[in-house]
């Protein structure tokens, strides 16, 4: 708890006094905009539309009712496959983006150093493109003229006259490639920084590759892993312009289902109630995950420093 | 770096992965010489986009605000996130404290875009109160960006913090160096890689971010996400598809410089000093082609007075003008134009519900929001005496149900909702929506118009219901009818007006439900397509020039309606956009086979078959539920 240092005593209220002046711009900023307003939010959730679209302050547990299904024609099952089919999406994405991320970061991680550089920076290059031009140009690669349908048709996968989209395919592919920067980026910040003495006595005790893996290399990127996981899975829980434009927008989404009450349904409240349903289940599960995964945050060590 | 050999997979996966990254930009790249403007087929080569996006100053303008916005807002963030993630490290919290304080770090990264957007508007709402600085504009855009762009950077470097551990630190101290030294030697050059990863991260989240912009943006300070997004209503032009390549192009130039400058100034000799020299050259190029958007951008920017005369602001959709009638009216009356573009007005209507009607004059809307707006407070009545022009609107349009004697609306231009389709047996006349909705009936791919009432009123005209039907059992019946369609085998899902026109271009589907303007487009372009209205009815759609409750320029909004019900200028709108004209004096100018296109100006025994939709008031929630479970099931 106490350390002595150059005469002076770095106690718990020292460190909590930088630490909190450290943090206090970037903790202002999201109170005044986003916090305190989300407060806002979570009343309005309560409120009711009125019938040209206006909030009307009559609180009552209605949007909550809608939500669980209960609608103006009885109960439907409606949200819960639009919950499903996000959630399925989200973690297919995810998983995706981060299986392939490991093999991308190794192989960078295996080059010289100035081409590591390069390479990471060449990575974030395709999102400097707008990502509706970036999902058109899949349609156009996966439509059914081009090499992919041909392929794809051949080995008997798709009909003919086919090509490879709408449908889910399509989907996971553009997701994955618009996903896959988020996941990339952390985790090849680990495997740049990763101390390899520890997998070459893995090695030298003919650990095999799964085992060297398992105990040597996992444990030093786990934290990475988290990071990865939160950018990439919770943005595509809320994305769907990529699976409107690659699904053929047969299937609403949990993004569609919010995005719709600000737009043409006009329901701001049960915006509000949908949206804070969405987050309080992210910010749920993110902790229930991270209980596994370890925190972000240095975990039992408190006052050390 | 360990020098063994990885298995052969893990390059297969590493050259998957870049496939996956770079394939849709070489198919962009491709796409912006092509020479055939719908983009579905190779109609030669050209450079034609090129030429015109230099002249486009709305895009430049656009491309400007963003790359600024992107800028700034990610130095803050950079900043911010990182002193964050560092006190947040140092600080020794208690288990509890730290769960939620993790969550709330989270908080932004979780929160759907369009409830940051929500929050980010009422925040501000507040604000202006006590400073302007809050009108939507570009402060309000970095601030915005910049909210959710600290949890990415904190998250990243948090990340990397965790890694590091305190035995570094440890160490540092044993050597005697004060705290702060320690982090600025020891500590900073470590988390260096992962700042700029963050910084990387906050910067493409900003160039590609749509709904908070869409909702913090003034029409002075809209991006580029903005403008791609408003031009999905119409079709993505392919200027877009050559900026898009100009930026990658001169992104992967200045990443490569950069790597060569470094390699350069670490070798000696004549000819690092030569690569050198020539990289120093080009990293001047870019920036001149940073300097030529920020001057060009500019200067096409109208200058807020010319003349002593106010700028006029309008909202409409994009490419819904013709651009040489903007400096035409600017001629004839000396008021500047500014245009803000939008792609849903349901959106558009919310964004003036939350941040005001302050910043703009005129609003081109649809009849069926129109009672909407007026009972929101939305839109001032119009001074008929200032248009005298009124007179020369078609009786049809005049006094209409959803505006009674035209108290805050004049019509633009109208049209209808029908089929195009590939099919030159088929007499016109006889297509019924039972033919795309049965699925036994149905002869070929088709895809379905992704908008809910409009597709709910054409379920109730497929029943031979009234379309403005507000019953529930009436709207169950129609979802139920397009549930069954999009069940069927042929049907690909639901599409804009214009992505459906080119699917239909492009041979991927054989019919699309459209707008009748682009079913002229795709006419134009393969005269084996026809359009027409099905037999049960559809719907007939006109849209109106409104003036903003709040309109700052109240003479010049006048004078912009009147302008366009102007007989030549009505008659050059029309010409431009082939819809339908509701100025009776401009069909004499009118282009005289357009006049005679049933497409355009369907004969009374089609007309017959048209209603307008109605307002759908307290059945809306009806409505939206109803669209819930087709999309759904």
């Amino acid at each position: 708890m106490i350390e002595l240092h150059e005469g002076k005593v770095t106690t718990r209220g020292r460190m909590l006094r930088t630490g909190t002046l450290l943090s206090a711009p970037g903790i202002l900023l999201l109170s005044l905009f986003l916090f305190l307003p989300m407060v806002g939010l979570c009343v309005m959730a309560f409120a009711s539309r009125g019938s040209y679209g206006s909030v009307e302050w009559s609180f009552s547990l209605e949007n909550l009712w809608r939500l669980l299904g209960f609608g103006l024609f009885g109960w439907t099952a409606d949200t819960f496959l639009i919950l499903v089919r996000s959630a399925v999406l989200a973690v297919g994405t995810t998983a995706i983006c981060v299986l392939l991320s490991f093999p991308l970061a190794f192989w960078v991680a295996s080059k010289t150093k100035s081409s590591r550089n390069l390479l990471m920076a060449l990575i974030m290059v395709p999102s400097c493109t707008n990502l509706v031009i970036r999902t058109y140009s899949w349609m156009l690669v996966l439509s059914s003229q081009m090499p992919p349908a041909w392929l794809a048709r051949n080995l008997g996968l798709v009909g003919p006259e086919q090509g490879l989209y709408p449908g889910s395919l399509a989907v996971f592919l553009g997701m994955a490639s618009s996903m896959l920067p988020f996941a990339a980026l952390p985790i090849y910040t680990a495997v740049e920084r990763m101390d390899w003495s520890l997998v070459e006595a893995a090695r030298d005790l003919y650990a095999s590759s799964w085992s060297t893996f398992r105990n040597a290399i996992f444990p030093q990127v786990q934290t990475a892993v988290v990071a990865a996981v939160i950018l990439t899975l919770v943005p595509s829980l809320g994305m769907f312009v990529v699976s409107d434009l690659l699904g053929g927008a047969r299937h609403m989404l949990i993004g569609n289902l919010i995005q719709q009450q600000f737009g043409s349904a006009s329901d701001w409240p049960f915006g509000a109630m949908a949206g804070i349903f969405l987050v309080a289940t992210s910010l749920l599960s993110l902790a229930a995950f991270q209980r596994w995964g370890g925190g972000l945050l240095p975990a039992g060590k408190e006052g050390r420093q | 770096m360990n020098t063994r050999k990885l298995p052969w997979w893990v390059h297969l996966c590493a050259w998957g992965a870049l496939a996956l990254l770079f394939l849709p930009l070489l198919f962009v790249a491709a796409e912006s010489f092509n020479a055939n403007r719908l983009g579905q087929s190779w109609g030669g080569f050209t450079l034609q986009w090129y030429t015109r996006l230099a002249q486009n100053g709305m895009i430049l303008l656009g491309t400007w605000n963003t790359v600024f916005v992107a800028t700034v807002s990610t130095l803050l963030s950079t900043l911010l996130g990182t002193l964050l993630a560092i006190g947040l490290h140092r600080t020794p919290w208690s288990k509890r404290a730290r769960q939620a304080i993790q969550s709330a770090i989270e908080l932004p990264v979780v929160t759907p875009d369009i409830l940051i957007a929500v929050t980010l508007v009422g925040a501000y709402g507040v604000l202006r109160h006590f400073s302007s600085l809050f009108e939507p504009g570009l402060v309000t855009l970095v601030i915005g960006h910049a909210c959710f762009q600290i949890s990415f950077v904190t998250l990243v470097v948090l990340s990397r913090l965790a890694t590091i551990g305190h035995e570094q630190m440890e160490a540092a101290r044993d050597l005697y160096a004060t705290t702060a030294s320690a982090w600025i030697r020891v500590i900073l050059p470590q988390l260096f890689t992962a700042i700029a990863a963050g910084a990387l991260l906050a910067f493409t989240l900003s160039l590609d971010d749509f709904i908070i912009s869409f909702f913090v943006s003034g029409p002075r300070s809209q991006t580029l996400p903005l403008l791609i997004y408003a031009s999905l209503r119409r079709g993505i032009s392919p200027e877009i598809h050559a900026l898009s390549t100009l930026i990658v192009t001169l992104t992967m130039v200045g990443i490569l410089g950069a790597a060569l400058y470094v390699n350069a100034r670490n070798k000696e000799g004549a000819l690092a000093h030569m690569v050198r020299r020539g990289i120093v050259a080009m990293g001047i190029l870019l920036f001149a082609g940073l300097a030529f958007l920020v001057v060009f951008g500019r200067s096409f920017q109208p200058a807020v007075s010319s003349e002593g005369r106010r700028v006029v602001t309008v909202l409409m959709y994009s490419e819904y003008i013709d651009p040489d009638m903007i400096p035409e009216f600017t001629a004839r009356t000396g008021y500047p134009v500014q245009l803000e573009l939008y792609e849903a007005q349901e959106e558009m209507i919310g964004k003036l519900q939350a941040s005001g009607t302050g910043q703009y004059d005129v609003i081109v809307a649809s009849d069926v929001v129109i009672p909407q707006m007026v009972n929101l407070g939305l839109l001032q009545p119009v001074d008929s005496n200032r248009i005298p022009n009124r007179t020369n609107v078609s009786p049809r349009f005049r006094n209409p149900i959803f505006d009674p004697n035209n108290r805050f609306s004049w019509p633009y231009l109208w049209g209808t909702t029908g089929v195009l389709y590939r099919d030159s047996n088929r007499i016109p006349d006889s297509l019924s929506w039972a033919d795309l909705f049965e699925p036994v009936r149905v002869r070929g791919p088709f895809v379905m118009l992704d908008e809910s009432r409009t597709m709910l009123s054409i379920g109730l005209n497929a029943l031979r219901l009234d379309p403005n039907a507000k019953r529930p059992a009436d709207i169950r019946a129609a979802a139920e009818v397009l549930i069954r369609a999009k069940h069927g085998a042929l049907c690909l899902g639901f599409d804009g007006s214009a992505s459906g026109r080119d699917k239909v271009l492009a041979g991927q589907v054989r019919s699309a439900i459209v707008f009748n303007g682009e079913a002229m487009a795709a006419i134009g372009e393969d005269s084996s397509l026809q359009y027409s209205i099905p037999k049960e009815g559809s719907s007939i759609w006109v849209d109106v020039m409104t003036i903003s409750a709040t309109a700052p320029n109240l003479a010049g909004a006048h004078a912009f309606i009147n302008y366009i019900l102007d007989a030549q200028a009505g008659a050059k709108l029309a010409n431009y956009i082939q819809y339908g004209s509701p100025n009776q004096a401009a069909m004499p100018f009118i282009t005289p086979e357009d006049l005679k296109n049933p497409v355009i100006y369907p004969d009374s025994s089609i007309m017959a078959r048209l209603e307008f939709l109605s307002e759908a008031g307290s059945a809306a929630r009806l409505f939206d539920e109803a669209w819930t479970t087709v999309k759904s099931r």
